[in-house]
């Protein structure tokens, strides 16, 4: 089946990091660990990748970057105190797709 | 307690020079240096963990050797996400110093700790042709480049002199070269060039390397040296975009950045060497005087940690007090 998404790391510098005009062509997700899902075989996201100075990475490798990230949350969030944790979700687990 | 003889069944050799095939642990008197050697075994390099940044922050410029370093500007978590500090190092811990006048990352560097130039780079929604020069106390501003630019690569010996290459200009251009002597001059392109880009040596010896552009995303494995203008050069074993990279264009090595393992250079080919013990992803800031001597601080996401480069092994001195 062919890919419909890539992955790259690179870390949110804000104003500019992803302009009107990009948002307009391209679906982004940002997910833990800096990682960005856009689609694959789109030029506009690999300008957009080469414009961010990202790096790409293969889907089990943004995973595991993913879970390390999640996993971190989620032993923050086991420690909160009763009162704490009834005021916020678990962090859920994220599966990435091809 | 055995001896030296007992071990090795012989005494230490006097000699007039190092012997050919020694063996590790072997000791030797070399009488035309003076000094008592050993081989110390295979000849290799290890990354050791040195003291945190004040202000953990990535993309920022570096310049110095291992033990005398300085860390300027970059993107911290904290807001402004647009860092101005200055740290210095001793080879052992950062100290704070005067910050800079404008708050930029992904810049050029070049310089030592008390004589460096920041040039270029990223600000808030743009790229920049800021340059900014440093005499051990204060941050001065200098005339702006030609081409503005980030993630471009940065060499020179003082805040007197540089080039800068490469870095993210347009979407399909990352290849302007120019010179400073006190004000900013174009020089010839490079072959392919690249955004996030490394570069060591001097400004008439350049070596770069890595980097992206497009179509390459992310995956430039390219070299190219100049010395006046480019010539392409073998391709690396590992892909790396902003990492760091000290030496000259015969002994280079590569490190950080996307990738925790180094990659040095020998005047023709690249090879594999140490790896980090620890991620410095986006960090670019670095510092060293040569192959074997570097170092490499901060990353993305407030990552504060310092690793520097020890050679292991070889021909050492033995010193005896």
């Amino acid at each position: 089946m062919a890919k419909t998404n890539q992955y790259c790391v690179a870390e949110n510098w804000g104003k500019g990091f992803i302009e009107h005009g990009e948002s307009s062509k391209i679906a982004f997700s940002g997910l833990p660990g800096n990682v960005w899902q856009v689609p694959a075989h789109n030029k506009d996201a690999n300008l957009w990748i080469n414009k961010v100075l990202g790096v790409p990475k293969t889907k089990d490798e943004a995973q595991a970057i993913v879970d390390v990230e999640i996993t971190a949350e989620q032993t923050a969030w086991d420690a909160l105190s009763d009162e704490e944790k009834a005021n916020n979700s678990r962090p859920a687990d994220i599966t990435l797709e091809e | 307690m055995s001896t030296y003889k007992e071990i090795n069944g012989q005494k230490v050799q006097y000699l007039a020079s190092d012997p050919p095939n020694s063996h590790a642990g072997q000791v030797w008197y070399n009488s035309t240096s003076g000094s008592l050697k050993f081989n110390a075994g295979a000849a290799g390099s290890v990354w050791v963990t040195g003291g945190n940044l004040n202000i953990g922050r990535g993309d920022g410029g570096g310049v110095g050797t291992a033990t005398d370093a300085l860390s300027f500007q970059g993107q911290q978590p904290a807001s402004p996400s647009y860092a101005n500090a200055t740290e210095s190092y001793n080879g052992t811990s950062w100290t704070t110093q005067p910050t800079t006048n404008t708050r930029v990352f992904q810049l050029g560097q070049s310089g030592t700790s008390t004589s460096a130039l920041g040039f270029g780079g990223y600000v808030p929604g743009s790229r920049t042709t800021a340059t900014e020069s440093y005499n051990g106390s204060s941050w001065t501003t200098q005339p702006t480049m030609t081409t503005a630019r980030y993630g471009l690569g940065g060499v020179g010996a003082s805040n007197t002199e540089a080039l800068g290459f490469g870095g993210y200009t347009t979407s399909f251009s990352a290849n302007a070269t120019e010179s400073y002597n006190g004000s900013w001059t174009n020089s010839p392109n490079m072959v392919k060039g690249g955004s996030g880009i490394m570069g060591t040596g001097t400004v008439t010896a350049t070596l770069s390397a890595g980097g992206s552009t497009y179509p390459d995303v992310g995956s430039v494995t390219a070299s190219e040296s100049y010395n006046g203008s480019w010539t392409s050069l073998n391709t690396m074993p590992t892909p790396r975009i902003r990492g760091g990279m000290t030496g000259t264009t015969t002994a280079a090595v590569i490190f950080g950045g996307s990738s925790n393992v180094n990659n040095v250079y020998d005047g023709t080919n690249w090879t594999t060497s140490a790896t980090l013990n620890t991620g410095h992803p986006e960090s670019q800031g670095r510092a060293g005087s040569s192959n074997t001597n570097a170092l490499i601080f901060g990353g993305a996401s407030g990552i504060d940690t310092t690793e520097s480069l020890r050679s292991t092994g070889g021909i050492r001195e033995l010193t005896v007090s």
